[in-house]
């Protein structure tokens, strides 16, 4: 997962192509409210996980790795809801 | 000033009634006018009427009482966000050579008299009450200057008069029957679009809700804060509207009291607002434009559901005291035909700080001032429809780029030797960034990082590109840059990128 969100935030943030999954990611200015747009409609798009960011306290945005988690879990909720 | 007035009266017979927010600190009718009535009193005491004051800080209530310092008091202000890099702000200091500087956040300058977040805060909290002077401005007088992005690569000053803001506000408080009590503010105060929500809110009595940068970046207390607001009218960039409706939750039964939102800035849409009125039955739409040379907006459509299921959405007819113009080489088009359009009337600002430079936008027509804009629109009923634009300039997030500016910028950098700027899309259209195409000079060996990290103490983070190197630039027929397929390659399209003797 890690990886997968690495990637994508390599391809929607701004000058994102070196970076490791702890760096920070907001006041590095990688993301930014019109790519944290994009990176939702992608995470919609590629995992079928509609998250809700009123839900999310904004430090589990603040890098690739905390990201993975969180998509993790909606993920997992995903599939205990689907049982 | 009708405007001025009206607020004057407003402050002298509201009381205890909200009139500012933000965060947590608010302000009431009453001791909004006693701290700009104050700080007014010092500034008369200090400085000569007429002159530009540049007013430097975010949203703190300080800065509301200041922007009615100047205006009642006589002083052209220049607003300049927080936000504003170093360099950018000297740029804008070098150009508008304001008087004095206020404050509200700490700040240092040389050879400019100064007042600090402490200084403000005690002139305007400390000592006896004073009124606030019933304005007594001429409609000729400048009443704010305002910076945005210039091609040359240095901001320019747009200079707007008393005339201008008044017909502004008129029109605009006119296009609400019914007052709203609480009016959200988006937009940073360096950025014209929140003058469509300040003054008209001071004008009606209402609540000016603002919602600060770091708010904006919390959507857990970004909705509660707009929940508390109970705001009737929002005043947004679609690039924002975009951001809320992200979330399910922004839908009528969350904000029951939302009814108009007044969209201006940037191009709104179709599915944004379909989205808007499949959440908010009912809702009011407001499709406002204008550029910031004519005063925040000239026209208004309003968008329900049959406006929305078109293609592209109109924005409307012009305000009174305007008429617009569409010209294609020097003759006026016919209806429905496209060209540039032109703006004529009253909205027209007094030019730029410094005009000869620009004259060729602003001029006359039939004895009124005029401004070509630059964007590329239609009139079909009485109705304007605007396309795009004629020039390289994008907008970001409402931001006004011109791509120039950034190349300017970015040239200006010691060791880059060719530097070309284009904008990126996203699926739905929306510009969502800048990219910087960049050779280095020989035996340079900047990272990118390091280039960034150079411009971001030259231009605002709006404007900063996402910096890639090349080595050779694509030519077009004619031997000039080929920017469609910079385009490509930065949209990731295109066979270029996998050309190994173009890239590092």
């Amino acid at each position: 997962m890690e990886k997968e969100i690495l990637r994508l935030i390599q391809e929607i943030g701004n000058n994102a192509e070196d970076i490791s999954p702890k760096q920070e990611l907001w006041d590095t200015g990688i993301l930014d409210s019109l790519a944290f747009i994009t990176l939702l409609e992608e995470i919609s798009f590629r995992w079928s996980v509609d998250i809700q960011p009123t839900q999310v306290p904004p430090e589990r945005w603040k890098n690739v790795q905390s990201i993975a988690k969180l998509l993790e879990e909606k993920l997992a909720e995903k599939g205990e809801n689907n049982e | 000033m009708i405007m001025l007035e009206k607020i004057w009266k407003n402050l002298r017979e509201k009381g205890d009634a909200p009139a500012y927010l933000c965060e947590t600190q608010q302000l009431s009718y009453q001791a909004l006018g006693e701290w700009a009535g104050r700080l007014c009193r010092n500034l008369q005491k200090r400085f000569s009427p007429g002159i530009p004051i540049l007013l430097y800080g975010h949203k703190q209530p300080v800065m509301a009482a200041a922007f009615l310092a100047c205006a009642f008091g006589g002083f052209p202000f220049v607003p300049v966000d927080s936000s504003t890099p170093k360099e950018r702000l000297r740029a804008i200091l070098a150009s508008a050579r304001p008087q004095g500087l206020l404050a509200a956040e700490p700040l240092r300058a040389e050879k400019i008299p100064l007042l600090s977040p402490e200084v403000l805060e005690q002139i305007c909290q400390g000592g006896e009450a004073v009124p606030l002077p019933f304005p007594a401005r001429k409609m000729d007088e400048l009443f704010y200057i305002m910076y945005t992005s210039g091609s040359t690569g240095a901001p320019k000053g747009v200079m707007v008069t008393c005339e201008n803001l008044d017909s502004f506000v008129s029109w605009m408080t006119a296009l609400f029957p019914q007052k709203p009590a609480v009016v959200v503010n988006q937009a940073a105060f360096s950025f014209d679009l929140s003058v469509a929500d300040f003054w008209p809110a001071l004008f009606w009595g209402a609540r000016e809700y603002t919602l600060s940068r770091r708010t904006q970046r919390d959507y857990p207390a970004l909705f509660s804060q707009l929940e508390s607001s109970a705001g009737e009218l929002m005043v947004l960039t679609p690039s924002f509207a975009s951001l809320l409706l992200a979330d399910q939750s922004f839908c009528a039964q969350r904000f029951p009291m939302l009814k108009t939102i007044f969209f201006c800035g940037e191009t709104l849409l179709p599915k944004t607002a379909q989205m808007l009125l499949k959440r908010f039955p009912g809702l009011r739409i407001l499709n406002a434009y204008g550029p910031t040379e004519c005063t925040v907006a000239v026209t208004a459509a309003e968008i329900g559901e049959k406006e929305a299921s078109a293609a592209l959405l109109p924005v409307g007819n012009p305000k009174p005291g305007m008429e617009i113009r569409i010209e294609n080489e020097g003759r006026l088009a016919e209806e429905g035909e496209e060209g540039e359009i032109v703006l004529v009337g009253d909205s027209v600002a007094a030019g730029y700080v410094g005009t000869e430079l620009y004259a060729t936008s602003f001029g006359m027509r039939n004895g009124k001032r005029s401004y070509c804009t630059g964007d590329l629109g239609w009139m079909e009923n009485g109705v304007l429809y605007c396309k795009g634009r004629l020039d390289s300039q994008v907008k970001i997030h409402g931001y006004r780029v011109e791509l120039q500016d950034v190349e300017k910028n970015l040239s200006a950098l010691p060791s880059v030797a060719e530097v070309v700027v284009v904008s990126r899309e996203d699926r739905n259209g929306r510009t969502v960034r800048l990219v910087g195409f960049v050779r280095l000079g020989d035996g340079q060996n900047q990272t990118k990082r390091q280039l960034q990290a150079l411009l971001a103490q030259r231009l605002p983070e709006y404007m900063c590109p996402e910096i890639r190197f090349i080595q050779a630039f694509p030519l077009n027929e004619n031997g000039k840059y080929d920017r469609k397929r910079l385009k490509e390659i930065a949209d990731g399209k295109g066979d270029f990128a996998a050309d190994p003797r173009n890239w590092e």
